[in-house]
């Protein structure tokens, strides 16, 4: 791994996936996006039946959550009036959000993304981004547990997608490998990669 | 969960190899899946260190200290948090003195001598591949010290540390492989098993293609490297008295005991585990030292419900070890506020805290009538270690006696014990200290090998 100002676009997908499996959980269809250490959009994906509004306000919440680089109900505390950063949804073209739902999405303590969930009420939101926020650490978990694997410099996007697809390919052979593992060993290989 | 992390990394492997992938500059960051894999990769990397320049050894030991320096706090932290043993404050300080005072390469200059028959020069040599065991108590210091010594006289090495404080020693690991070949070094000149255990020790003593072995820790790891049948060298434990006589300075006396026997929890094998005292000045000593602010004196019962508690059959209860005092002392039924570092306690001379390396903030004192008592009784429970002693007093005759008669690798003189490694003190630092091999405070030129070179007739300019 090397410090990078934005997640591989197959682990953006896998955190993505996560997301929507939470929110199937939930039974709430959610709009999820995930954007780079800048804003900018990544992936995206929403489900049937999704309130239209969420696709915007999915997008904005991580886009609000990687900017700022906090979580958007931490940024809504300190921006009531009276406090610190009261006035700041004023600018960035009304694309801040100012309540829970966004986070930034971290790796060895710097921000590489934001996460945005919209759909359910803000406490389903903050759930599902959670989950999303979780698998990440177990891919970073995952990274870190495989030494040696870093090549010196990034594996071009088509090498490492044959070497996902071959992974996947031989995974269900790995023991004890669940669906959950699974995803986190192969985001963790992508970031390891890359 | 572990099986599985090294089954993927082996799959990504092999199918990296099979699209021809091959890593153009294979860096990795020092942890290998086995000790064969860490040793093959510091034979390389041991030869590449040799064709580069000592200037550039010299940057690659300037960047490590810088690095290590930077992740000072952190590292420290972690160390305190997974093997709960010291303090954060303390590791801080012992990390900045392990950067600061282990000789790099200036501690491997040649010495020349000329004559009437030409001269001679004395180079001090690598020795290679250096297998490096570590201990629980001191996992920064010891990994900072022992890479910038072995480096710096141009090994390579492989670490095992102990299984208790992975965690801490990979990110180490992690962090000097990284300052190395941020300045140039060749990868894998230091390293270690990613999953260091007993197994993996023993596999890197036994291994064949390890030239020596450095072993910091307890009587049992210095006893497994020296039967090896390789070149060893051992750092073992200690039991360092304390002697104060009647001619001290007692003010400074007590505080250099408070200070010494509570840095870091008393962990250092270093540290003051008993103060051995002439009876005239036992009271004053311990009135100073309460009047530090940061020492809790035991009443009889409350020392022996603590005693209770530590020592365990005999031995030292290890779940106390290296803990705050505070967390010790609420145990037994007794609290203590925040400021307090120590606790001590009256203690007659077969008391077992003072005749068992304790390493935890609890001081017995034991009164003598004189110094001449005092000096066989210090002999007596430093047990032969010849590991460290103190002595606090103004007569020098009394003062060489205790040396000459305790034999220990360091003596410290009103000062505390930590003087004896640098801090506080003159001299270089160490982390490994070959009481038990004879090294004594091991440095670069300790893990050398000595290379003679003459030539007859000329070069005496004189």
């Amino acid at each position: 791994m090397r410090p990078r100002f934005a997640l591989p676009d197959m682990v953006a997908e896998i955190l993505v996936a996560t997301a929507r499996a939470a929110a199937l959980k939930l039974g709430v269809p959610m709009a999820v996006a995930v954007v780079d250490a800048e804003g900018g959009a990544q992936w995206f994906a929403r489900q049937d039946g999704t309130l239209p509004i969420s696709t915007d306000i999915a997008m904005n919440k991580a886009y609000t959550a990687a900017v700022i680089r906090m979580p958007t109900d931490e940024l809504g505390r300190v921006a009531q009036p009276g406090a610190a950063l009261y006035g700041i949804g004023n600018g960035h073209g009304g694309r801040i959000v100012l309540f829970g739902g966004g986070f930034p999405l971290c790796l060895d303590d710097r921000v590489v993304g934001g996460i945005g969930v919209s759909g359910g009420s803000v406490e389903q939101d903050m759930a599902v981004a959670k989950a999303a926020l979780h698998q990440l650490a177990a891919m970073a978990e995952w990274a870190k547990r495989m030494p040696g694997l870093w090549l010196g410099e990034t594996l071009p996007p088509q090498a490492l997608a044959e070497v996902v697809a071959a992974l996947r390919r031989a995974l269900p052979e790995l023991e004890n490998a669940s669906a959950g593992d699974a995803a986190a060993a192969i985001g963790g290989v992508a970031l390891a990669l890359s | 969960m572990q099986t599985s992390e090294t089954q993927v990394a082996d799959l990504v492997r092999k199918i990296l190899e099979q699209m021809s992938i091959a890593p153009s500059t294979p860096q990795g960051d020092g942890l290998y899946p086995t000790v064969d894999a860490a040793v093959e990769a510091a034979i390389v990397a041991q030869r590449q260190l040799l064709e580069l320049s000592l200037e550039k050894r010299g940057e690659i030991i300037a960047n490590i200290r810088c690095r290590v320096l930077e992740a000072n706090k952190r590292v420290a932290a972690m160390a305190v948090e997974e093997t709960h043993l010291g303090r954060v404050e303390d590791k801080i300080r012992e990390n900045i003195l392990c950067v600061e005072k282990t000789p790099g390469i200036e501690d491997i200059r040649p010495v020349a001598l000329s004559g009437d028959h030409g001269l001679m020069l004395l180079e001090y040599a690598p020795v290679g591949v250096i297998g490096a065991l570590t201990p629980i108590t001191n996992p920064t210091g010891t990994f900072i010290n022992n890479t910038i010594g072995m480096v710096a006289a141009g090994n390579a090495v492989v670490f095992n540390c102990h299984p208790s404080a992975k965690e801490t020693s990979r990110e180490m690991i992690r962090l000097l492989h990284g300052a190395i070949v941020e300045a140039g070094g060749p990868a894998g000149l230091i390293g270690m098993a990613f999953e260091p255990n007993l197994d993996t020790a023993n596999a890197l003593v036994a291994h064949p293609k390890v030239n020596m072995l450095v072993a910091t820790g307890g009587k049992g790891v210095v006893d497994v490297v020296l039967r090896s049948g390789k070149k060893a060298i051992g750092a073992g434990a200690g039991n360092p008295p304390c002697l104060v006589d009647e001619t001290a300075n007692i003010r400074r006396a007590a505080e250099a005991i408070t200070n010494g026997a509570s840095v870091n929890n008393n962990i250092f094998c270093i540290c003051e585990k008993e103060v051995i005292v002439v009876q005239e000045v036992e009271d004053a000593l311990i009135k100073f030292m309460q009047e530090t602010g940061k020492v809790y004196l035991l009443s009889p019962e409350e020392a022996e419900r603590v005693t209770k508690l530590v020592v365990v059959d005999g031995h030292i209860n290890g779940s106390y070890i290296g803990r705050n005092v505070q967390v010790i002392l609420k145990d037994a039924g007794i609290t203590v506020n925040d400021a307090c570092r120590l606790a001590i306690f009256r203690a007659e001379a077969d008391h077992p805290l003072v005749w068992l390396e304790q390493m935890m903030p609890v001081l017995p004192i034991v009164r003598v009538k004189n110094v001449k008592e005092g000096i066989a009784f210090g002999v007596k429970v430093e047990k032969g270690n010849r590991h460290t002693a103190i002595m606090h007093s103004t007569n020098i005759d009394n003062l060489t006696a205790f040396a000459r008669a305790v034999q220990t690798t360091i003596f410290v003189k009103n000062a505390p014990c930590y003087a004896g490694i640098g801090l506080g003190g003159e001299g270089h630092t160490s982390f490994t200290i070959a009481g038990p091999t004879g090294e004594g405070l091991t440095s670069a030129r300790t893990f050398t090998r000595q290379r003679r070179c003459t030539l007859a007739e000329s070069f005496r300019i004189i």
